[in-house]
């Protein structure tokens, strides 16, 4: 009785192991179940990932300027009126009579002109006005100055002249900083037949900054032909004699140009960053700077566009602050290397639709006269970013 | 989730190399575990499905609960330690099929001979753990050593003589020797792949090498000398394999008193000669130091496309494989050695325990396992049997079913790991090593 009971069971028992194998072969643990989905959200590099962005630019005068021009105001009448050399470097023009005298009114005044006679013009001068005289409204100042005299002999014979020609630079009390006499070069003879032609030329010390106020022609006098009238190559009533100037000038910053606080909007920027929810961020950037101004970046704004379309600051995202930039030029560029770091107060960072740069430029102290060239400008070498946190995307 | 993909695809099929084999008395290819073991009388087997998978590292390392939700392991509220802590220095899969065509047996006296004819093949992949470092903790390390990516496979056909031999009432030996002809193998292996990123330049050096043998594809060059990875040529058709090789099955059984039986085994030693038909090698340099010149233009209108464009084009070349010269490859196959101790109880014969240990080599892949089972042979047309034990991913069970009507005899096998596996899928959850057998035999 035992045995068969016992066989009994023995036959049954396989199978029930088999049974329950299978069935548990055949359970998942629900802790793991997909079949209705995940969690599709990701967050990657959460300790931190550095990033190398790379260069960006250069932002340079010339692309400044160029939105000037097409401003109003002071800065647009400059930018309108600058020119450019072969360099890029910026320089302004005038020109304007110091002498003219019409040759009928001198047959007039002469009692025997059938014979060559002496013309004692007087002492004629001019000071330089215009555009370069507005430079220092703004804080700029002048440089690498040059003066050419020009004259036009109506004749076709040659005028002997003689003259205590000079200029003078004053500075800003009016004194006298520089001063020359041209008369070496300005005595001789005036070639004709009507054409403008260069009586000569001076270069003021390139880093003089104070701007010529006076040419003179002391004591002129002009050895006119015999029978003047029947020598002029257009016989008209309006044939003169002048001598005028040609004036040209580079631009510096003036030691205490200083431009505080100016704002510049880079809207349509639309950084999409919310969706990958960035909590922090440091960016280190390596800047050169050619221009011989420091830039110091006050603020960093994020805007957001209200439904008007207007602007306004999200004060929830910072910036560093207070970050300065050497100034520097196109011989010796200063570069500076910059950290500034952005930060969610709460939360994280949303898309950035438009940022506002509010900084301030003064002039590099030490670095002497520089001249402003559109090809000075700001350059990011290299920039990286690292990001803390975290990026988390979440997938469809 | 790739990776899941993989071990997903992986455990959609399996078979262990039948242990459980040993404890049924009817099963008639018990000499695929040991060719010293022998039937009493011929047989006939046409289809018999073995495989066998392994992955060291399963779907609970990229899936875990949190809140009663299913989050990745890539969710903020996986730790990365935890995460990272679940994979091993090169998480890997491999796989092994083996597809019997037909298996014939008959006696001879004292000695016992089989016939097969199989197709095999070996597949696998491995990936090293850095590359999940990087994604889930960033760039904070100085330098990566990401080599040791590779994927692997080959298939081949098996012709198998196997004889075996009763030296006396306690002592049986038992020799299979195996012809190998080659099909197709690949093996594609990132030799090399250290990365340095770093907030002024990422920066990776990259060697790999392909080898895809096979008589009858040949992969086209460009232009430039480079492979071609699309469209291959076809030439000739089936003449020849692409390999040829041996390999041998060794066992020794005991019997040194009534009902107990020791067996050894040595399954599969050897390897093939492979004909280089594709062989390929890529290195090369590639670095991002940031993009050249960026304007506010281009920030505006997002247009970064030249630039990320080159570092893709400079990518692409450098993974590209040149052509080298053709040599041939001496390859292993996987082998297995198998120890088993069988008793069966005196007071009951038909009830028997035993312990088998196996130790698998696949591709330097190595896999160790420990098994106690328990079976039941009330008859030569009936057998069952479980087992439990251990392996190198932790506990395993399995159980085997021989039955037989008439002379048709139907057997089942099934391995698993005890991790548990994703509902209503087959993934494993835990690192695991699952097997399926499916046989039908015809007694003679």
């Amino acid at each position: 009785m035992t045995m068969t009971i016992y066989s009994k069971n023995l036959k049954q028992w396989p199978f029930l192991v088999l049974v329950a194998l299978l069935s548990y072969s055949c359970s998942g643990n629900m802790d793991y179940d997909i079949s209705e989905g995940f969690n599709k959200e990701f967050t990657l590099f959460e300790d931190e990932i550095s990033v190398p962005v790379g260069s960006i630019g250069p932002l340079t005068v010339s692309s400044v300027m160029d939105r000037l021009g097409k401003t109003e105001g002071l800065g647009g009448i400059i930018a309108e009126f600058l020119k450019q050399d072969a360099d890029g470097c910026f320089y302004i023009e005038d020109e304007g009579d110091i002498y003219k005298q019409n040759v009928y009114e001198i047959v007039k005044a002469t009692e025997d002109v059938s014979v060559p006679f002496k013309w004692e013009a007087g002492s004629p001068y001019s000071g330089i006005g215009g555009l370069p005289m507005m430079l220092g409204i703004v804080g700029l100042k002048v440089m690498n100055q040059k003066v050419q005299l020009l004259y036009i002999n109506p004749f076709r014979n040659v005028i002997t002249i003689k003259s205590n020609a000079s200029l003078s630079c004053k500075d800003s009390n009016w004194q006298d900083t520089y001063y020359v006499k041209l008369d070496e070069a300005c005595d001789g003879v005036l070639t004709g037949y009507n054409n403008q032609e260069v009586l000569c030329e001076r270069i003021i010390p390139a880093d003089l900054t104070d701007m010529v106020s006076n040419i003179s022609l002391d004591s002129l006098v002009l050895v006119i032909p015999a029978n003047p009238a029947s020598r002029l190559v257009d016989n008209t009533v309006n044939s003169v004699i002048s001598i005028s100037y040609a004036y040209q000038c580079g631009i510096t910053l003036g030691e205490t140009f200083q431009l505080s606080d100016i704002s510049i909007d880079l809207d349509d920027l639309n950084l999409e960053i919310g969706k990958f929810r960035l909590s922090k961020g440091v960016v280190s950037v390596e800047i050169s700077n050619t221009l011989p101004v420091a830039v110091t970046l006050n603020k960093l704004e994020v805007l957001d566009k209200t439904e008007e379309g207007e602007y306004i600051v999200n004060e929830n995202i910072k910036f560093s602050e207070g970050i300065r930039i050497a100034g520097g030029s196109l011989a010796n560029p200063a570069t500076s290397t910059l950290q500034f770091e952005v930060a969610a107060a709460s939360g994280t960072i949303p898309d950035i639709g438009a940022l506002r740069v509010t900084v301030s430029i003064a002039a590099e102290p030490g670095l002497g006269p520089v001249a402003l060239s559109a090809r000075q400008g700001l350059y990011v070498k290299s920039s990286s970013a690292k990001l803390n946190g975290g990026i988390t995307v979440t997938l469809k | 989730m790739l990776f899941v993909v993989l071990i997903s695809a992986a455990a959609s099929a399996g078979a262990q190399s039948f242990q459980q084999g040993f404890f049924l008395e009817g099963y008639k290819m018990a000499y695929r575990y040991n060719p010293a073991i022998q039937n009493e009388d011929g047989f006939l087997s046409v289809g018999q499905f073995e495989s066998r998978l392994r992955n060291n590292v399963g779907a609970s390392s990229f899936l875990y609960n949190r809140n009663g939700e299913v989050v990745t392991a890539f969710n903020s509220g996986v730790s990365a330690t935890e995460f990272l802590g679940s994979l091993k220095d090169d998480n890997f899969f491999t796989g092994d099929i083996n597809y019997n065509l037909v298996s014939y047996g008959w006696r001879s006296g004292a000695a016992y001979h089989t016939l097969e004819a199989n197709v095999r093949g070996h597949a696998g992949a491995s990936v090293p753990k850095e590359i999940f470092e990087i994604i889930k903790k960033g760039t904070g390390e100085a330098s990566y050593d990401l080599g040791g990516m590779r994927i692997f496979g080959n298939i081949y056909a098996e012709l198998a003589y196997g004889y075996s031999h009763k030296l006396s009432d306690m002592v049986s030996i038992g020799a299979r020797a195996k012809l190998l002809l080659g099909l197709y193998s690949v093996d594609y292996n990132v030799t090399r792949f250290d990365m340095e990123l770093n907030e002024d330049e990422y920066r990776a050096n990259i060697e790999a090498d392909l080898d895809l043998t096979s008589r009858y594809r040949k992969m086209k060059t460009d232009e430039n000398g480079y492979y071609k990875l699309k469209g291959l040529s076809s030439k000739d058709k089936w003449k020849l394999p692409s390999a040829a090789g041996l390999a041998i099955d060794l066992g020794v059984l005991v019997k040194p008193v009534e009902g107990l039986e020791l067996s050894a085994s040595i399954l599969d030693l050897g390897g093939m000669l492979w004909y280089y038909g594709n062989a390929g090698k890529s290195q090369g340099t590639v670095s991002f130091a940031g993009v050249t010149d960026l304007t506010i233009e281009q920030i505006k209108a997002k247009d970064f496309g030249d630039e990320f464009q080159e570092v893709k084009d400079e990518f692409i070349k450098t993974m590209t494989l040149r052509p080298v010269d053709k040599k041939v490859k001496l390859s292993a196959v996987p082998f297995t050695v198998n120890l088993g101790v069988k008793y069966a109880m005196p007071f009951y014969s038909p009830l028997s325990a035993g312990v088998t240990g196996t130790f698998i080599c696949q591709n330097g892949m190595a896999y160790n396992e420990g098994l106690a089972a328990v079976a039941w042979n009330p008859s030569g047309n009936l057998g069952v049997t479980a087992n439990v034990g251990a392996g190198t991913y932790g506990m395993v069970y399995g159980f085997g079913l021989n039955a037989a009507y008439r002379n048709f005899r139907l057997t089942v096998g099934y391995g698993n790991g005890t991790g548990g596996r994703i509902p209503y899928k087959k993934t494993p959850l835990k690192p695991n090593f699952k097997a399926v057998t499916l046989g039908l035999t015809y007694d003679l």
